[in-house]
């Protein structure tokens, strides 16, 4: 077997057992009892929180099966005077007794816990700070053109009939890598933003932690390199069968 | 390069003995430069038989850097 094969694949696999491993490690404790029938409604929400455009989800989550103790809801829309606009993830440091879901099945109330806000802040109100942030996630963005460019080459050349050739498996290999670089990238910036939003926002009784960005870049990335692989290998078989006389 | 050889030997022109075989030129030279990776038993045949030779005649082993069979 090709030497890049076995590493890609070992990677690949520890990546997926890894992921497959901390999600059941996170949700073991967690298990939602609601019911297909229930809707949850929001109580109207402190003024530092600014208007609630639109819940998108709500999820809750229980403890020792009891869904009083704790639930969770996500994607908030908080406005200050829009003009700048990024969502964070965000975490109590300590339970926000004043907001609640109520249920329309008994009547329970339940406290809320907001998951991600969408803030949308000036640009005036330290537009350095801001300018920075759009900065890094232009950065972001190049990697993803570089993508493109190498998917477009990728059709264009299956479109021709050349699959099996060292061009296309020399292009999924950069682009896999590029996935990888981009997984690495958007945690440094997305380190920096939260560093800096942390500095310049905040929000009562609640933090703004940094989270990884997701994973599957990273398993998507080591596809395409074992892809490649797989090309390459194709190729030669390939070249053996055309000088094969 | 033995298939270059026994052309000589028999006369034999490089047109002559791919439309003997049934290959087209560029695969005869493909076969005697040594970039083949394998030949068909049936192309073997169908030397020998045009060379009137055996396969012993044609192939030859050679101990340079990658080991290869030429012919």
């Amino acid at each position: 077997m090709n030497k890049k094969l076995k590493i890609y694949s070992t990677l690949l696999a520890i990546v997926l057992v890894g992921t497959v491993i901390s999600n059941t490690f996170h949700r073991e404790n967690y298990s939602s009892i609601m019911r297909e029938d229930e809707v949850l409604t929001l109580d109207s929400l402190t003024e530092e929180f600014g208007k609630v455009d639109n819940v998108t989800t709500v999820q809750v989550d229980t403890v020792d099966g009891k869904r009083d103790i704790v639930c969770t809801t996500t994607s908030y829309d908080v406005q200050f005077k829009p003009t700048f606009e990024v969502t964070v993830p965000v975490r109590p440091n300590h339970a926000a007794t004043d907001k609640f879901l109520y249920s329309n099945v008994d009547g329970q109330s339940c406290m809320v816990e907001m998951q991600k806000v969408k803030l949308k802040v000036p640009m005036e109100k330290g537009s350095n700070t801001f300018k920075i942030i759009f900065a890094l996630t232009i950065c972001l963005l190049l990697p993803f053109l570089w993508l493109l460019v190498i998917i477009l080459k990728v059709i264009r050349s299956v479109y021709k009939g050349e699959i099996f050739v060292t061009q296309i498996a020399k292009r999924l290999e950069t682009a896999g890598w590029l996935l990888v670089a981009f997984w690495l990238l958007a945690n440094v910036v997305g380190y920096i933003q939260i560093q800096i939003l942390r500095k310049t926002v905040m929000i009562a009784y609640y933090n703004i932690p940094w989270e990884s960005a997701s994973i599957y870049y990273i398993v998507f990335g080591l596809v395409l390199m074992i892809l490649s692989q797989i090309i390459l290998k194709g190729k030669d078989l390939k070249d053996e069968q055309e000088l094969t006389i | 390069m033995n298939v270059d050889v026994m052309m000589a030997k028999r006369k034999m022109s490089s047109q002559e003995l791919a439309e003997r075989i049934g290959i087209t030129q560029a695969n005869l030279s493909i076969l005697k430069t040594g970039k083949a990776k394998a030949i068909r038993f049936s192309t073997l045949e169908a030397i020998c038989k045009a060379l009137d030779c055996q396969p012993g005649d044609v192939l030859e082993y050679q101990d340079t850097e990658g080991t290869e069979i030429s012919l």
